[in-house]
C-alpha cells in the first residue's frame, strides 16, 4: 500500500485543479455573457450541485476502485484542461457558448465531485475514519486556498486563460499517472497498461493543445488586451471591454481603446472646452455618443446649463458606470445629475425625428472612430445637416475626428464634409498619451476663430488647458497639414475607407 | 413528393444542388407560408371563361371612369383623373394595391415583394422627375440644369453592390477576381459602348434610351437591335469574356427574366444605357425599405375615388353611351357597375377575356410572355450581420442561378428585432410549360428549402439565423422582351383606346419598369379626360 502522505499531497492537487476549472469558467463566464456577478454565481453554484451529482453517483462505482480513480482523474485532466480553449473557440458563437460553457461545468464539476469519495473508499480500512476525514478535508480546502491565489496572481497574469487551463489539465493528467503507480497494488496487472496508455494519451492530446495554444489565444481576446480584463459584456452593438493595469483603467469597444483613466481629462477637457469658449452661456446641450460620461461630466462644470441631451444607441454603454462602478467615480456620477437626460437610439434615427424640436447652444459629437459603414454614416454630410436642424443659430460644435497623424485622410475628410454640409469648420488637436496627436472639429453656422479664452466659470475646475494651450491646439504643425479628400456621403461612405487605408498602413 | 436533392437540383442546378446535399440534411420546418392565394385564383377564373354581361341595379351609380387594376398604371390613371374632378372607382384584385410593386411588412419591417427600386430620372423625364419631387426624392437641379439633385438620404447607401465570387464577397457586381487584362479591357469597352448609345441623341435632341421610352427617340437604327438576342450582339461585336457575359446575363435575368441568349439585345442595351446619366456615368439608385410600394402608397394616398380590394374585374362592355363593368368579390358574388369610361390596367392576356373584340383589334399584336419569379421574404436575427462582412442592398450570388438578395433595412436608422431579406428568383425557362411545373412544385417547405440552400453557400451559418421565411409566386411577373416586341411596341397600336375602354400597362412598353407604368396610366388618364371634354395641360409634356 502506498503511503498515505503522498495520496493526500495528492488531493490537495486535485483540489487546486478542480478549483482553477470552476475560476477559468467563471472568468470567462464574465468575460463573454457580461454581468459578473450573475455569471459567478451562476458557475459556483452549477460547479457545487454537479460535484454533489459526482458524489451520489460515486456509489454506483465498483471495483477497481482505483483504475476507476485513475479513469476520473484522466476525464477532468481533458475536459478540465480542454475547457478554456474550447470555450474561447466558441466565444464568438452567442448560441453555442452557453451550451457548451454550463455542459463543461456540469462535467468537470461530476468528475471532480467522484474523487473524494472514490478515494476515501480506496483507503477506508487501511487509515483511520477519523484520520482520514480530518486529512482529507483538510489538504482540499488547503488545495482550493493554493487555487485562489495562484489563479489571479500567477495564472492569469502569466499564463493566460488558455494556458491556465491546459497546464492544469497536465497536472491533472501527471497526477493520474503517478497514481498507476502510487496505487499499483490496488490495480489488477492487466489493467496497468491500459491506464497508462490512456494517461499518456490525454497527455499528449494537452501537449498538443498547449502547443496550439498560441493560435486558440490569438482568435480570442487576451492578446488584444495587454492589461487584465475587469469587465466584459457584448451588447447588440457591440463588444465592451474594461482592462485595468496599475495606471488606471481603459475602456475598449470592439477592441478599440475609448480612453484610459490616466489621460482621458486631456481628451475630454479639448474636446468640450473649446466649443464652450464659443458657446460660454450655453443652456441647452446635446452629446451624442459619449456613453461613459465623461465628456458630461465636463459639460456640467457649466453654471448656465439647464438641461445636456445624451443620446448614445447602447443601453450597455451608459450602464456602464452602474456596473464597473470606478467609471462613474471617473465621471463624477454624471448620470445622477437632474439636468442629464438619457436617450438610448440611432443618432441619425433620433436627429431625424427629434432634432428639429431641440435647438441646442452647443453639440458635442464624440462617436467611436468610423471603422465601420455603421458609424461612417454619422460623419456624413447627411448626419451633419441633421445636426444643424438641431441647432439654435450660431451654436457651437465639436466632432472628434481620429488621429490626424495616423489617419491623416481621415481627419481631413471629416472637416471637408462638415464643411460640405454649410459648416464653418475649424480643425484642432491636442496631445493625449494614450493616442498620440488627436483630432478635433470645431464647427459653426456662424464664422469662427479660434477662441482666446476659456469661460471665466472653468477656473481652477481644469488639469490639462489654460489659456495659453488653448492658443496652442489650433496650431497645425507640418505633418498634419490638410490633403485633398473627397466628402463623405451616405451612397459613398469615403471616410470607412480612408480610415482602413490608415489602418492598414499603420499595422 | 421529390426528393430534396431533385428540388434542389430543379431549381439551383446539379453543382450547387450536390454541394447543398452534402452540407447538411433539411432542417426542421420554417416558420412562414406562401402568400400567393391570387395565383390560384387568377387561374379559375381563366378556366371558367368569360362571364355574362348582366343589367346593373338600379341604383347602381355611374362613375366617370372605373379603373380595373391597382397596379402603378392603374394608380396613376385614377390619380390624375382624380386631380380634375373626375368620380373614379379603382378595383383590385389583391387585398393590396400596388400589383408587382407591391410590399409587405414583417418583423424586420418594411419589404418589397417585387420591384424595389428606380433609377433616378433623367430630366427630360419630367413627370418622374415631378413625382420623385413630391417624395422628397430630388431636391433641386444642378447648377448646369441639366441633371437632378437628389436628397443624400434616398440614394442607396454605400456599399450598394456586392457579389459572392471565388468564395469571398467582391465589391461591385462584376466577378473582378482573376480577371484576365483582356477581360477588363472588354469591360471597359462594353461600357464605352453604352456610353456611346446613351450619347446617341435625335435632331431634337432626344435620347435613343431613356426610361419611360415616352421621351426617347424613333431611332430606326437602334431599334434594329431589337431583331437579334443579347447573345447574338455579344459575339457580333467581339465579346469573348465569360465574365462579361456573366454581368450581361445576369442583368437579364434580374430585369427581364430572361438569359442573355433569349434577351432582345435592344432591351439588355437599354438596361446599360437607360442607366447612364449626362456625364456616361450609371445612374444613382434609389431604394426603399417597401420597395416600389412606397410610390405606390403615393399615388394611392394622393388619387381620389374609393378603391375596392379582393375585386376581380371579370367583363367590360359597352352598352348606349356607357360601360359595364361586371366585378366579382372573393365570395364570387358579381355585380354591375357603370361608368362613362374604362380605364383597363391589365396585362393583355387578361384584358383579351374580358373585353369582346379586343383579341381581334389587336391580333397583330401577338400576346407577349410573361416571367415567373419567386420572391421570399425572410426575417434574419440581427447576430447575422454582426457575423459577416456588412451586409450591401444588394447581394449576388454568383455561381447560383437565383438573383441574390436585398437587404430591406439598407437604408433604414430606426431600430428594428430583425433584418428583413427578400430573395429574388427568376424562373428564365422559355419553355412555359416547363415554367408552369416548376412553379406547382414550389410550396413553403420546398421553396424555404431551395432558398436557404442557395444563400448557405455564402453564409454557411444562415440556419441558425432565419427565423421566418414568406414565399410569393408570381406566375406572370411580368413581361418578356424577346425580340421583335419592342418594335411591336413602338408601333403602339396596342396602347390605342378601343371604344370607351383605354389601355394602360408596363407591357405597352415592352420593358416592365415602374416608368412605363406611370407614363401608360398617365396618358390612359388623359385620354378619358379628354373624351369626357375635361381640358388639362398634359403632365407629360408639362
Amino acid at each position: 500500500m502506498p503511503k498515505p502522505s503522498l495520496l493526500f499531497l495528492n488531493v490537495f492537487l486535485l483540489a487546486t485543479c478542480g478549483l482553477v476549472y470552476e475560476l477559468l469558467a467563471g472568468t470567462l463566464a464574465s468575460y463573454v455573457l457580461g454581468d459578473s456577478v450573475t455569471q459567478f454565481s451562476v458557475v459556483i453554484g452549477l460547479y457545487l450541485s454537479a460535484m454533489g451529482v459526482g458524489a451520489w453517483l460515486s456509489r454506483h462505482l465498483e471495483e477497481p476502485l482505483a483504475a476507476r480513480f485513475v479513469d476520473v482523474e484522466l476525464g477532468v485532466a481533458l475536459f478540465g484542461g480542454l475547457s478554456a480553449p474550447m470555450l474561447f473557440l466558441a466565444t464568438s458563437h452567442v448560441r453555442l457558448f452557453p451550451v457548451l460553457l454550463y455542459g463543461i461545468v456540469a462535467m468537470v464539476g461530476m468528475l471532480v465531485g467522484l474523487e473524494l469519495p472514490l478515494l476515501m473508499r480506496i483507503l477506508e480500512g487501511r487509515v483511520q475514519f477519523k484520520d482520514l476525514v480530518s486529512r482529507i478535508f483538510t489538504f482540499d480546502y488547503l488545495g482550493s486556498l493554493a487555487a485562489s491565489l495562484l489563479f489571479p496572481l500567477v495564472c492569469v497574469p502569466r499564463l493566460g486563460l488558455v494556458r491556465t487551463a491546459i497546464v492544469f489539465g497536465l497536472l491533472n493528467a501527471v497526477i493520474a499517472l503517478w497514481c498507476t503507480s502510487l496505487l499499483a497494488q490496488a490495480i489488477p496487472p492487466g489493467k496497468r497498461l491500459g491506464l497508462r496508455v490512456r494517461a499518456c494519451a490525454v497527455l499528449a492530446v494537452l501537449t498538443f493543445a498547449l502547443a496550439g495554444a498560441e493560435a486558440i489565444v490569438k482568435h480570442g481576446e487576451e492578446q488584444v488586451y495587454a492589461d487584465e480584463i475587469v469587465y466584459a459584456q457584448t451588447t447588440p452593438y457591440q463588444r465592451l471591454v474594461v482592462t485595468k493595469n496599475r495606471a488606471g483603467f481603459q475602456l475598449f469597444l470592439n477592441g478599440n481603446l475609448q480612453f484610459s483613466s490616466a489621460d482621458e481629462y486631456r481628451y475630454h477637457e479639448a474636446l468640450v472646452h473649446p466649443a464652450h469658449a464659443l458657446a460660454p452661456e450655453a443652456r441647452e446641450v446635446l452629446v451624442l455618443g459619449g456613453g461613459d460620461g465623461l465628456a458630461l461630466r465636463e459639460i456640467l462644470k457649466n453654471p448656465h446649463l439647464e438641461r445636456v441631451t445624451l443620446v448614445d444607441i447602447d443601453p450597455a454603454m451608459t450602464n456602464l458606470p452602474l456596473a464597473y462602478p470606478p467609471l462613474a467615480a471617473l465621471n463624477g456620477h454624471a448620470f445622477d445629475d437632474p439636468r442629464v437626460r438619457v436617450v438610448h437610439d440611432d443618432a441619425m434615427a433620433w436627429l431625424t425625428r427629434e432634432g428639429p424640436s431641440l435647438k441646442a447652444q452647443l453639440a458635442i459629437v464624440d462617436f467611436p472612430d468610423p471603422n465601420h459603414f455603421a458609424l461612417g454614416k454619422l460623419y456624413t454630410t447627411r448626419f451633419y445637416r441633421l445636426l444643424r436642424e438641431a441647432l439654435a443659430p450660431g451654436a457651437a460644435v465639436v466632432v472628434q475626428a481620429s488621429s490626424p497623424l495616423f489617419s491623416r485622410e481621415a481627419y481631413w475628410c471629416v472637416v471637408r464634409t462638415l464643411e460640405a454640409a454649410g459648416f464653418n469648420a475649424l480643425p484642432y488637436h491636442a496631445h493625449v498619451p494614450s493616442f498620440g496627436p488627436w483630432g478635433y472639429v470645431l464647427a459653426s453656422t456662424a464664422p469662427i476663430d479660434p477662441p482666446a479664452r476659456l469661460p471665466a466659470w472653468l477656473d481652477g475646475k481644469l488639469r490639462f488647458l489654460d489659456g495659453p494651450t488653448l492658443a496652442s491646439l489650433f496650431v497645425v504643425p507640418r505633418d498634419l497639414a490638410p490633403v485633398e479628400v473627397a466628402v463623405n456621403r451616405l451612397d459613398n461612405q469615403a471616410l470607412v475607407r480612408y480610415y482602413e487605408n490608415a489602418w492598414h498602413r499603420w499595422q | 413528393m421529390t426528393s430534396r436533392r431533385d428540388l434542389l437540383q430543379l431549381f439551383l442546378g446539379a453543382p450547387l444542388a450536390l454541394a447543398a446535399c452534402k452540407r447538411s440534411g433539411s432542417t426542421p420546418r420554417i416558420e412562414g407560408e406562401l402568400v400567393d392565394e391570387e395565383l390560384l385564383r387568377g387561374h379559375r377564373v381563366r378556366d371558367e371563361g368569360r362571364v355574362p354581361l348582366l343589367e346593373p341595379s338600379t341604383d347602381e351609380p355611374l362613375y366617370d371612369a372605373i379603373v380595373i387594376g391597382g397596379g402603378v398604371a392603374g394608380l396613376a390613371a385614377r390619380e390624375r383623373m382624380g386631380r380634375e374632378g373626375l368620380s373614379v372607382l379603382l378595383v383590385e384584385a389583391d387585398s393590396v394595391v400596388g400589383g408587382t410593386a407591391k410590399g409587405g411588412q414583417n418583423a424586420g419591417g418594411a419589404h418589397p415583394w417585387g420591384a424595389h427600386y428606380v433609377t433616378a430620372p433623367l430630366v427630360e423625364a419630367k413627370p418622374i422627375v415631378r413625382l420623385l419631387e413630391e417624395l422628397g426624392v430630388i431636391v433641386g437641379r444642378s447648377e448646369d440644369g441639366r441633371d437632378v439633385v437628389l436628397a443624400e438620404e434616398a440614394v442607396v447607401r454605400a456599399p450598394e453592390e456586392r457579389l459572392f465570387h471565388l468564395g469571398r464577397w467582391e465589391e461591385g457586381l462584376y466577378p473582378r477576381a482573376g480577371a484576365s487584362a483582356e477581360d477588363l479591357a472588354e469591360l471597359e469597352r462594353f461600357r464605352a459602348h453604352v456610353r456611346l448609345l446613351a450619347a446617341r441623341r435625335d435632331a431634337q435632341g432626344r435620347r435613343a434610351f431613356i426610361a419611360p421610352l415616352h421621351y426617347a427617340s424613333r431611332d430606326a437604327e437602334v431599334l434594329e437591335l431589337d431583331r437579334v438576342t443579347m447573345g447574338t450582339w455579344l459575339d457580333r461585336e467581339g465579346y469573348r469574356s465569360a465574365r462579361l457575359r456573366w454581368l450581361v446575363d445576369y442583368a437579364c435575368r434580374d430585369d427581364f427574366g430572361l438569359r442573355v441568349e433569349h434577351t432582345s439585345a435592344w432591351a439588355a442595351l437599354f438596361y446599360f444605357a437607360a442607366r447612364s446619366g449626362p456625364d456616361g456615368e450609371p445612374r444613382a439608385v434609389i431604394p426603399w425599405p417597401e420597395g416600389n410600394a412606397r410610390l405606390v402608397t403615393h399615388l394611392a394616398r394622393k388619387g381620389r375615388g374609393s378603391i375596392e380590394h379582393g375585386v376581380l374585374g371579370r367583363r367590360v362592355g359597352e352598352v348606349g353611351e356607357e360601360c359595364r363593368v361586371v366585378v366579382e368579390d372573393r365570395q364570387g358574388s358579381r355585380r354591375t357597375r357603370r361608368a362613362r369610361r374604362v380605364v383597363l390596367a391589365v396585362p393583355a392576356y387578361v384584358a383579351r377575356r374580358m373585353v369582346d373584340g379586343l383579341a381581334e383589334r389587336d391580333a397583330g399584336f401577338e400576346a407577349p410572355s410573361y416571367g415567373s419569379w419567386v420572391v421570399a421574404n425572410l426575417v434574419v436575427d440581427p447576430a447575422f450581420a454582426r457575423q459577416e462582412a456588412p451586409l450591401a442592398w444588394d447581394n449576388v450570388l454568383h455561381r447560383s442561378p437565383s438573383l441574390g438578395y436585398v437587404n430591406a433595412r439598407h437604408q433604414v436608422d430606426e431600430r428594428a428585432p430583425a433584418l428583413a431579406l427578400t430573395h429574388y428568383y427568376a424562373l428564365c425557362d422559355t419553355d412555359p410549360k416547363a415554367v408552369r411545373e416548376k412553379l406547382l412544385a414550389v410550396d413553403h417547405t420546398s421553396w424555404s428549402e431551395v432558398v436557404l440552400s442557395d444563400l448557405e453557400a455564402a453564409h454557411p451559418r444562415i440556419r441558425e439565423h432565419v427565423r421566418r421565411i414568406d414565399v410569393l409566386r408570381w406566375g406572370h411577373a411580368m413581361v418578356r422582351p424577346v425580340p421583335g416586341l419592342r418594335a411591336r411596341c413602338a408601333e403602339a397600336s396596342a396602347a390605342r383606346p378601343f371604344g370607351r375602354v383605354h389601355v394602360a400597362h408596363s407591357e405597352l412598353s415592352g420593358v416592365a419598369l415602374f416608368e412605363e407604368a406611370y407614363v401608360h396610366g398617365l396618358r390612359a388618364g388623359e385620354e378619358v379626360l379628354a373624351a369626357l371634354g375635361r381640358h388639362a395641360p398634359s403632365d407629360l409634356d408639362a
